[in-house]
Protein backbone atom coordinates (compact mmCIF):
# COMPACT_ATOMS: atom_id res chain seq x y z
CA UNK A 1 0.00 0.00 0.00
CA UNK A 2 1.56 3.28 -1.09
CA UNK A 3 0.69 5.35 1.90
CA UNK A 4 2.08 8.87 1.95
CA UNK A 5 3.00 10.21 5.38
CA UNK A 6 1.00 13.36 6.16
CA UNK A 7 4.15 15.40 6.72
CA UNK A 8 5.19 14.71 3.12
CA UNK A 9 1.95 15.77 1.57
CA UNK A 10 2.41 18.62 -0.87
CA UNK A 11 1.56 22.12 0.19
CA UNK A 12 -1.89 23.40 -0.77
CA UNK A 13 -2.06 24.41 -4.40
CA UNK A 14 -4.11 26.90 -6.32
CA UNK A 15 -6.86 24.55 -7.41
CA UNK A 16 -8.34 27.07 -9.80
CA UNK A 17 -5.15 27.05 -11.76
CA UNK A 18 -5.49 23.30 -12.22
CA UNK A 19 -8.76 23.56 -14.10
CA UNK A 20 -7.15 23.52 -17.57
CA UNK A 21 -5.17 20.46 -16.56
CA UNK A 22 -8.33 18.73 -15.43
CA UNK A 23 -9.93 19.64 -18.75
CA UNK A 24 -7.16 18.11 -20.83
CA UNK A 25 -6.81 14.99 -18.72
CA UNK A 26 -10.56 14.44 -18.67
CA UNK A 27 -10.61 14.80 -22.44
CA UNK A 28 -7.89 12.27 -23.05
CA UNK A 29 -9.30 9.83 -20.48
CA UNK A 30 -12.74 10.11 -22.03
CA UNK A 31 -11.37 9.61 -25.51
CA UNK A 32 -9.48 6.54 -24.42
CA UNK A 33 -12.64 5.30 -22.71
CA UNK A 34 -14.59 5.79 -25.92
CA UNK A 35 -11.98 3.77 -27.76
CA UNK A 36 -12.19 1.03 -25.15
CA UNK A 37 -15.98 1.07 -25.47
CA UNK A 38 -15.54 0.71 -29.19
CA UNK A 39 -13.23 -2.27 -29.00
CA UNK A 40 -15.40 -3.89 -26.35
CA UNK A 41 -18.48 -3.58 -28.50
CA UNK A 42 -16.92 -5.25 -31.49
CA UNK A 43 -15.46 -3.55 -34.49
CA UNK A 44 -16.22 0.12 -34.73
CA UNK A 45 -17.94 1.95 -31.94
CA UNK A 46 -20.90 3.75 -33.34
CA UNK A 47 -22.48 6.66 -31.63
CA UNK A 48 -26.23 5.90 -31.47
CA UNK A 49 -27.57 7.39 -34.70
CA UNK A 50 -30.91 8.36 -33.19
CA UNK A 51 -29.16 10.20 -30.38
CA UNK A 52 -26.90 11.95 -32.87
CA UNK A 53 -29.87 13.06 -34.92
CA UNK A 54 -31.65 14.39 -31.83
CA UNK A 55 -28.56 16.32 -30.81
CA UNK A 56 -28.11 17.72 -34.28
CA UNK A 57 -31.75 18.72 -34.61
CA UNK A 58 -31.71 20.47 -31.23
CA UNK A 59 -28.36 22.05 -31.94
CA UNK A 60 -29.38 23.43 -35.28
CA UNK A 61 -32.45 24.99 -33.72
CA UNK A 62 -30.49 26.59 -30.93
CA UNK A 63 -27.45 27.62 -32.91
CA UNK A 64 -29.54 28.91 -35.79
CA UNK A 65 -31.66 30.80 -33.29
CA UNK A 66 -28.59 32.68 -32.17
CA UNK A 67 -28.05 33.94 -35.67
CA UNK A 68 -31.40 34.46 -37.32
CA UNK A 69 -34.79 35.67 -36.34
CA UNK A 70 -37.42 37.51 -34.53
CA UNK A 71 -35.93 40.83 -33.83
CA UNK A 72 -37.31 43.93 -32.20
CA UNK A 73 -36.31 46.75 -34.52
CA UNK A 74 -34.35 49.51 -32.86
CA UNK A 75 -37.29 51.89 -33.15
CA UNK A 76 -39.89 49.45 -31.85
CA UNK A 77 -41.67 49.68 -28.55
CA UNK A 78 -39.30 47.25 -26.94
CA UNK A 79 -41.22 44.14 -27.75
CA UNK A 80 -39.28 40.96 -27.72
CA UNK A 81 -40.10 37.78 -29.46
CA UNK A 82 -38.15 34.68 -28.90
CA UNK A 83 -38.83 32.30 -31.65
CA UNK A 84 -37.86 28.74 -31.42
CA UNK A 85 -37.22 27.18 -34.67
CA UNK A 86 -37.99 23.75 -35.73
CA UNK A 87 -35.20 22.31 -37.81
CA UNK A 88 -37.08 19.10 -38.08
CA UNK A 89 -40.32 17.69 -36.81
CA UNK A 90 -38.45 16.19 -33.94
CA UNK A 91 -39.79 17.51 -30.69
CA UNK A 92 -37.19 18.18 -28.10
CA UNK A 93 -37.70 18.87 -24.46
CA UNK A 94 -34.55 20.91 -24.55
CA UNK A 95 -35.80 23.21 -27.21
CA UNK A 96 -39.00 23.85 -25.39
CA UNK A 97 -37.15 24.37 -22.16
CA UNK A 98 -35.40 27.19 -23.92
CA UNK A 99 -38.59 28.69 -25.16
CA UNK A 100 -40.25 28.38 -21.78
CA UNK A 101 -37.32 30.08 -20.18
CA UNK A 102 -38.13 33.15 -22.20
CA UNK A 103 -41.02 33.67 -19.81
CA UNK A 104 -43.59 34.62 -22.36
CA UNK A 105 -47.22 35.33 -21.72
CA UNK A 106 -50.54 33.60 -22.31
CA UNK A 107 -52.26 32.02 -25.28
CA UNK A 108 -55.70 31.64 -26.65
CA UNK A 109 -58.51 29.38 -28.02
CA UNK A 110 -59.52 28.51 -31.63
CA UNK A 111 -60.78 29.50 -35.07
CA UNK A 112 -61.44 28.18 -38.52
CA UNK A 113 -59.60 25.57 -40.57
CA UNK A 114 -56.87 26.20 -43.07
CA UNK A 115 -55.24 23.37 -44.91
CA UNK A 116 -55.14 19.66 -44.54
CA UNK A 117 -52.15 18.22 -46.27
CA UNK A 118 -50.17 15.07 -46.08
CA UNK A 119 -47.06 15.08 -43.99
CA UNK A 120 -45.04 13.83 -46.89
CA UNK A 121 -45.92 16.89 -48.86
CA UNK A 122 -45.03 19.38 -46.21
CA UNK A 123 -41.55 20.78 -46.42
CA UNK A 124 -39.83 22.72 -43.75
CA UNK A 125 -38.08 26.02 -44.18
CA UNK A 126 -37.26 27.75 -40.95
CA UNK A 127 -37.97 30.84 -38.99
CA UNK A 128 -36.00 31.68 -35.93
CA UNK A 129 -35.15 34.22 -33.33
CA UNK A 130 -32.75 36.33 -31.40
CA UNK A 131 -32.76 39.64 -29.64
CA UNK A 132 -30.10 41.48 -31.52
CA UNK A 133 -30.87 43.99 -34.22
CA UNK A 134 -29.05 42.27 -37.01
CA UNK A 135 -29.39 40.22 -39.17
CA UNK A 136 -33.18 40.64 -39.45
CA UNK A 137 -33.06 44.40 -39.41
CA UNK A 138 -30.19 44.34 -41.86
CA UNK A 139 -32.07 42.00 -44.15
CA UNK A 140 -35.17 44.16 -43.94
CA UNK A 141 -33.10 47.18 -44.88
CA UNK A 142 -31.72 45.35 -47.88
CA UNK A 143 -35.15 44.19 -48.98
CA UNK A 144 -36.55 47.68 -48.60
CA UNK A 145 -33.77 49.01 -50.78
CA UNK A 146 -34.46 46.46 -53.50
CA UNK A 147 -37.00 47.83 -55.98
CA UNK A 148 -37.82 44.30 -57.11
CA UNK A 149 -39.15 43.37 -53.68
CA UNK A 150 -42.70 44.51 -53.06
CA UNK A 151 -44.03 44.24 -49.52
CA UNK A 152 -47.35 42.50 -48.96
CA UNK A 153 -49.44 43.84 -46.11
CA UNK A 154 -51.15 41.55 -43.64
CA UNK A 155 -54.89 41.52 -44.22
CA UNK A 156 -57.21 42.62 -41.45
CA UNK A 157 -57.90 39.76 -39.14
CA UNK A 158 -60.79 38.87 -36.91
CA UNK A 159 -58.75 36.49 -34.86
CA UNK A 160 -58.59 37.74 -31.28
CA UNK A 161 -54.82 37.39 -31.34
CA UNK A 162 -54.49 39.66 -34.33
CA UNK A 163 -57.28 42.23 -34.26
CA UNK A 164 -54.72 44.96 -33.70
CA UNK A 165 -51.99 43.41 -35.79
CA UNK A 166 -50.44 44.92 -38.85
CA UNK A 167 -47.22 44.82 -40.76
CA UNK A 168 -46.15 43.14 -43.95
CA UNK A 169 -44.19 40.36 -45.59
CA UNK A 170 -41.02 41.16 -47.49
CA UNK A 171 -40.13 38.26 -49.76
CA UNK A 172 -37.29 38.17 -52.26
CA UNK A 173 -38.19 35.27 -54.54
CA UNK A 174 -34.98 35.49 -56.51
CA UNK A 175 -32.80 35.04 -53.47
CA UNK A 176 -35.29 32.95 -51.48
CA UNK A 177 -35.15 35.14 -48.43
CA UNK A 178 -37.59 37.29 -46.59
CA UNK A 179 -38.78 38.91 -43.42
CA UNK A 180 -42.14 39.13 -41.70
CA UNK A 181 -42.77 42.42 -39.95
CA UNK A 182 -45.49 42.00 -37.38
CA UNK A 183 -46.85 44.53 -34.94
CA UNK A 184 -49.59 44.10 -32.39
CA UNK A 185 -49.84 40.32 -32.38
CA UNK A 186 -50.77 38.95 -28.98
CA UNK A 187 -47.92 37.29 -27.09
CA UNK A 188 -48.01 33.53 -26.83
CA UNK A 189 -46.89 31.11 -24.18
CA UNK A 190 -44.72 28.62 -26.07
CA UNK A 191 -45.58 25.95 -23.54
CA UNK A 192 -49.16 26.14 -24.73
CA UNK A 193 -49.10 27.30 -28.32
CA UNK A 194 -46.87 28.73 -31.00
CA UNK A 195 -47.36 30.73 -34.14
CA UNK A 196 -46.59 28.88 -37.35
CA UNK A 197 -45.84 30.33 -40.75
CA UNK A 198 -47.15 28.77 -43.93
CA UNK A 199 -46.32 29.70 -47.50
CA UNK A 200 -48.63 28.79 -50.35
CA UNK A 201 -46.60 28.13 -53.46
CA UNK A 202 -48.50 28.38 -56.74
CA UNK A 203 -46.31 25.71 -58.19
CA UNK A 204 -47.21 23.21 -55.50
CA UNK A 205 -50.55 21.71 -54.67
CA UNK A 206 -52.39 24.46 -52.79
CA UNK A 207 -53.56 21.95 -50.21
CA UNK A 208 -49.98 21.43 -49.21
CA UNK A 209 -48.45 24.75 -48.28
CA UNK A 210 -44.83 25.00 -47.32
CA UNK A 211 -44.35 24.91 -43.60
CA UNK A 212 -42.40 27.99 -42.63
CA UNK A 213 -41.61 26.98 -39.06
CA UNK A 214 -42.81 28.22 -35.71
CA UNK A 215 -42.10 31.39 -33.80
CA UNK A 216 -43.10 33.10 -30.60
CA UNK A 217 -44.20 36.61 -29.84
CA UNK A 218 -43.15 38.25 -26.64
CA UNK A 219 -44.53 41.44 -25.22
CA UNK A 220 -46.78 43.36 -27.51
CA UNK A 221 -44.78 45.26 -30.06
CA UNK A 222 -43.13 45.09 -33.42
CA UNK A 223 -41.06 42.09 -34.35
CA UNK A 224 -39.19 40.85 -37.36
CA UNK A 225 -39.18 37.20 -38.29
CA UNK A 226 -36.59 36.05 -40.77
CA UNK A 227 -37.78 33.48 -43.28
CA UNK A 228 -35.01 31.09 -44.05
CA UNK A 229 -36.50 28.76 -46.61
CA UNK A 230 -34.56 25.55 -46.91
CA UNK A 231 -36.59 24.43 -49.85
CA UNK A 232 -37.28 26.64 -52.79
CA UNK A 233 -40.54 28.53 -52.79
CA UNK A 234 -41.00 28.98 -56.49
CA UNK A 235 -43.99 31.33 -56.59
CA UNK A 236 -45.38 32.45 -53.27
CA UNK A 237 -49.00 33.50 -53.46
CA UNK A 238 -50.01 33.60 -49.82
CA UNK A 239 -48.27 33.89 -46.48
CA UNK A 240 -50.30 32.81 -43.49
CA UNK A 241 -49.76 32.51 -39.76
CA UNK A 242 -51.70 29.99 -37.70
CA UNK A 243 -51.67 29.24 -34.02
CA UNK A 244 -50.73 25.68 -33.26
CA UNK A 245 -49.64 23.32 -30.55
CA UNK A 246 -46.08 23.81 -29.29
CA UNK A 247 -43.63 22.78 -31.95
CA UNK A 248 -46.09 23.33 -34.74
CA UNK A 249 -47.94 20.75 -36.75
CA UNK A 250 -47.42 18.88 -39.94
CA UNK A 251 -51.04 19.28 -40.95
CA UNK A 252 -52.86 22.36 -39.83
CA UNK A 253 -56.50 22.09 -38.82
CA UNK A 254 -56.75 25.84 -39.44
CA UNK A 255 -58.55 26.35 -36.19
CA UNK A 256 -56.65 29.55 -35.65
CA UNK A 257 -55.83 31.35 -38.86
CA UNK A 258 -54.31 34.44 -37.37
CA UNK A 259 -52.79 36.41 -40.24
CA UNK A 260 -52.74 36.24 -44.02
CA UNK A 261 -50.97 38.24 -46.69
CA UNK A 262 -51.93 37.51 -50.27
CA UNK A 263 -49.36 38.33 -52.90
CA UNK A 264 -50.99 40.59 -55.46
CA UNK A 265 -54.16 40.50 -53.41
CA UNK B 1 -1.22 26.80 -23.98
CA UNK B 2 -2.11 23.16 -23.92
CA UNK B 3 -1.77 20.84 -26.79
CA UNK B 4 -4.86 19.04 -27.92
CA UNK B 5 -4.97 15.32 -28.39
CA UNK B 6 -6.64 14.63 -31.66
CA UNK B 7 -8.49 11.45 -32.29
CA UNK B 8 -7.47 9.52 -35.36
CA UNK B 9 -8.83 11.30 -38.36
CA UNK B 10 -10.09 14.18 -36.32
CA UNK B 11 -9.71 17.53 -37.96
CA UNK B 12 -8.14 20.22 -35.92
CA UNK B 13 -10.32 22.87 -37.47
CA UNK B 14 -12.06 24.63 -34.60
CA UNK B 15 -15.82 24.36 -34.36
CA UNK B 16 -16.92 26.26 -31.28
CA UNK B 17 -16.27 29.67 -32.80
CA UNK B 18 -18.51 28.73 -35.67
CA UNK B 19 -21.15 27.48 -33.25
CA UNK B 20 -20.97 30.74 -31.33
CA UNK B 21 -21.49 32.73 -34.50
CA UNK B 22 -24.60 30.74 -35.39
CA UNK B 23 -23.20 28.46 -38.07
CA UNK B 24 -25.65 25.56 -38.04
CA UNK B 25 -23.40 23.50 -40.29
CA UNK B 26 -20.89 23.21 -37.48
CA UNK B 27 -23.46 21.46 -35.28
CA UNK B 28 -23.27 18.14 -37.04
CA UNK B 29 -19.48 18.17 -37.11
CA UNK B 30 -19.42 19.02 -33.43
CA UNK B 31 -21.75 16.17 -32.50
CA UNK B 32 -19.80 13.69 -34.58
CA UNK B 33 -16.45 14.88 -33.27
CA UNK B 34 -17.21 15.13 -29.58
CA UNK B 35 -20.27 12.94 -29.17
CA UNK B 36 -18.40 9.67 -28.53
CA UNK B 37 -16.17 11.29 -25.93
CA UNK B 38 -19.13 12.88 -24.17
CA UNK B 39 -21.08 9.65 -24.25
CA UNK B 40 -18.12 7.71 -22.88
CA UNK B 41 -17.99 10.11 -19.95
CA UNK B 42 -21.74 10.12 -19.46
CA UNK B 43 -21.93 6.34 -19.43
CA UNK B 44 -19.53 6.20 -16.51
CA UNK B 45 -21.53 8.70 -14.50
CA UNK B 46 -24.99 7.41 -15.30
CA UNK B 47 -27.24 4.72 -13.99
CA UNK B 48 -28.29 3.32 -17.35
CA UNK B 49 -28.25 3.99 -21.05
CA UNK B 50 -31.28 6.29 -21.01
CA UNK B 51 -29.79 8.32 -18.20
CA UNK B 52 -26.51 8.61 -20.11
CA UNK B 53 -28.27 9.77 -23.25
CA UNK B 54 -30.23 12.35 -21.27
CA UNK B 55 -26.95 13.59 -19.85
CA UNK B 56 -25.43 13.82 -23.32
CA UNK B 57 -28.36 15.92 -24.46
CA UNK B 58 -27.98 18.25 -21.51
CA UNK B 59 -24.27 18.57 -22.13
CA UNK B 60 -24.70 19.49 -25.77
CA UNK B 61 -27.49 21.87 -24.81
CA UNK B 62 -24.98 23.60 -22.53
CA UNK B 63 -22.35 23.49 -25.24
CA UNK B 64 -24.53 25.32 -27.77
CA UNK B 65 -25.22 28.00 -25.19
CA UNK B 66 -21.68 28.44 -23.96
CA UNK B 67 -19.59 27.89 -27.08
CA UNK B 68 -18.71 31.57 -27.15
CA UNK B 69 -16.90 31.20 -23.85
CA UNK B 70 -14.33 28.86 -25.31
CA UNK B 71 -10.89 30.42 -25.11
CA UNK B 72 -8.25 28.64 -27.15
CA UNK B 73 -5.50 30.20 -25.07
CA UNK B 74 -6.73 28.33 -22.02
CA UNK B 75 -7.54 24.87 -23.25
CA UNK B 76 -8.06 22.76 -26.28
CA UNK B 77 -11.56 22.64 -27.69
CA UNK B 78 -11.79 19.00 -26.68
CA UNK B 79 -10.70 19.93 -23.17
CA UNK B 80 -13.35 22.62 -23.00
CA UNK B 81 -16.04 20.15 -24.02
CA UNK B 82 -14.76 17.54 -21.59
CA UNK B 83 -14.73 19.97 -18.68
CA UNK B 84 -18.19 21.23 -19.50
CA UNK B 85 -19.40 17.64 -19.69
CA UNK B 86 -17.82 16.82 -16.37
CA UNK B 87 -19.43 19.81 -14.70
CA UNK B 88 -22.85 18.83 -15.98
CA UNK B 89 -22.34 15.26 -14.85
CA UNK B 90 -21.33 16.44 -11.40
CA UNK B 91 -24.49 18.56 -11.26
CA UNK B 92 -26.63 15.63 -12.25
CA UNK B 93 -24.93 13.42 -9.72
CA UNK B 94 -25.52 15.94 -6.96
CA UNK B 95 -29.14 16.31 -7.90
CA UNK B 96 -29.51 12.58 -7.82
CA UNK B 97 -28.14 12.47 -4.33
CA UNK B 98 -30.28 15.46 -3.34
CA UNK B 99 -27.36 16.95 -1.57
CA UNK B 100 -24.55 19.34 -2.22
CA UNK B 101 -21.15 17.81 -1.90
CA UNK B 102 -18.32 19.95 -0.74
CA UNK B 103 -15.14 18.40 -1.88
CA UNK B 104 -12.28 20.86 -2.09
CA UNK B 105 -10.69 19.60 -5.29
CA UNK B 106 -13.96 19.37 -7.17
CA UNK B 107 -15.11 22.71 -5.89
CA UNK B 108 -11.99 24.29 -7.21
CA UNK B 109 -12.40 22.73 -10.60
CA UNK B 110 -15.91 23.95 -10.89
CA UNK B 111 -14.93 27.57 -10.61
CA UNK B 112 -13.84 29.80 -13.42
CA UNK B 113 -10.14 30.24 -13.58
CA UNK B 114 -7.54 32.70 -14.67
CA UNK B 115 -4.50 30.82 -15.88
CA UNK B 116 -1.33 31.45 -14.00
CA UNK B 117 1.68 33.01 -15.67
CA UNK B 118 3.46 29.68 -15.60
CA UNK B 119 0.65 28.04 -17.48
CA UNK B 120 0.84 30.61 -20.21
CA UNK B 121 4.59 30.27 -20.46
CA UNK B 122 4.74 27.29 -22.72
CA UNK B 123 8.01 25.66 -23.54
CA UNK B 124 8.20 22.07 -24.63
CA UNK B 125 4.75 21.00 -23.62
CA UNK B 126 3.74 17.42 -24.07
CA UNK B 127 0.32 16.19 -25.05
CA UNK B 128 -2.25 15.31 -22.44
CA UNK B 129 -1.89 11.68 -23.39
CA UNK B 130 1.85 11.80 -22.78
CA UNK B 131 1.36 13.65 -19.53
CA UNK B 132 -1.07 11.02 -18.38
CA UNK B 133 1.31 8.24 -19.32
CA UNK B 134 4.07 9.92 -17.33
CA UNK B 135 2.18 9.67 -14.05
CA UNK B 136 2.78 6.89 -11.57
CA UNK B 137 0.33 4.02 -11.91
CA UNK B 138 -1.40 4.98 -8.68
CA UNK B 139 -1.64 8.66 -9.61
CA UNK B 140 -3.10 7.72 -12.91
CA UNK B 141 -5.48 5.22 -11.36
CA UNK B 142 -6.79 7.70 -8.80
CA UNK B 143 -7.13 10.50 -11.35
CA UNK B 144 -8.91 8.24 -13.79
CA UNK B 145 -11.38 7.05 -11.19
CA UNK B 146 -11.99 10.60 -10.09
CA UNK B 147 -12.15 12.47 -13.41
CA UNK B 148 -13.49 9.80 -15.70
CA UNK B 149 -15.64 7.64 -13.47
CA UNK B 150 -16.81 10.32 -11.07
CA UNK B 151 -15.68 8.53 -7.95
CA UNK B 152 -15.23 10.63 -4.86
CA UNK B 153 -12.01 10.59 -2.93
CA UNK B 154 -13.70 8.52 -0.26
CA UNK B 155 -14.93 5.96 -2.76
CA UNK B 156 -11.49 5.64 -4.30
CA UNK B 157 -9.94 5.25 -0.89
CA UNK B 158 -12.35 2.43 -0.11
CA UNK B 159 -11.89 0.57 -3.36
CA UNK B 160 -8.10 0.96 -3.37
CA UNK B 161 -7.82 0.29 0.36
CA UNK B 162 -5.90 3.50 0.86
CA UNK B 163 -6.21 6.20 3.49
CA UNK B 164 -8.23 9.16 2.29
CA UNK B 165 -5.29 11.53 2.65
CA UNK B 166 -3.17 9.31 0.45
CA UNK B 167 -5.76 9.31 -2.30
CA UNK B 168 -5.97 13.08 -2.15
CA UNK B 169 -2.21 13.29 -2.34
CA UNK B 170 -2.03 11.02 -5.35
CA UNK B 171 -4.60 13.09 -7.16
CA UNK B 172 -3.06 16.40 -6.21
CA UNK B 173 0.47 15.36 -7.06
CA UNK B 174 -0.67 13.75 -10.27
CA UNK B 175 -2.46 16.88 -11.37
CA UNK B 176 0.49 19.08 -10.50
CA UNK B 177 2.81 16.82 -12.39
CA UNK B 178 0.51 16.71 -15.39
CA UNK B 179 0.20 20.47 -15.35
CA UNK B 180 3.95 20.84 -15.29
CA UNK B 181 4.31 18.47 -18.20
CA UNK B 182 1.52 20.06 -20.19
CA UNK B 183 2.95 23.51 -19.77
CA UNK B 184 6.56 22.53 -20.26
CA UNK B 185 7.61 23.40 -16.74
CA UNK B 186 10.31 21.56 -14.92
CA UNK B 187 8.79 18.85 -12.76
CA UNK B 188 9.75 19.40 -9.17
CA UNK B 189 10.77 16.58 -6.88
CA UNK B 190 7.54 17.02 -4.98
CA UNK B 191 5.46 16.55 -8.09
CA UNK B 192 7.12 13.30 -9.08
Amino acid sequence: MSRIPPEHEPAPVDLHALEPTVAELTAVLARQAAERDASASGAVFTFPPDLAERLIADGEVMVGGQRRSVVPPAHSSGATATASLRASRRRSVLVWTLAAAAGLAVMLPRLSPLWRGSAADITTPTVSSSTVRSPAAQLLAELRADPAVVPVRWAESEDPAAVNADGEVWWDAARQRGVLRIRGLVPNDPRLAQYQLWIVDAERDARYPVDGGVFDIGRDGEVLVVIDARVPVRRATLFAVTLEAPGGVVVSTRERLVLTAAVGG
Amino acid sequence: MFTADLAPGEEAAPLLGRIASGDERAVRECVLRYGPMVLALARRWSTDRADAEDAVQEIFFDLWKTAARFDASRSSERGFVALLARRRLIDRHRKRLRMVRTEPVNAGFDLPDVPSDEELAVTDAVSAQEALAALTPMQRRCIERHLLDGRTHEEIAREQALPLGTVKSHIRRGLLRARALLTGQRVSQEEK
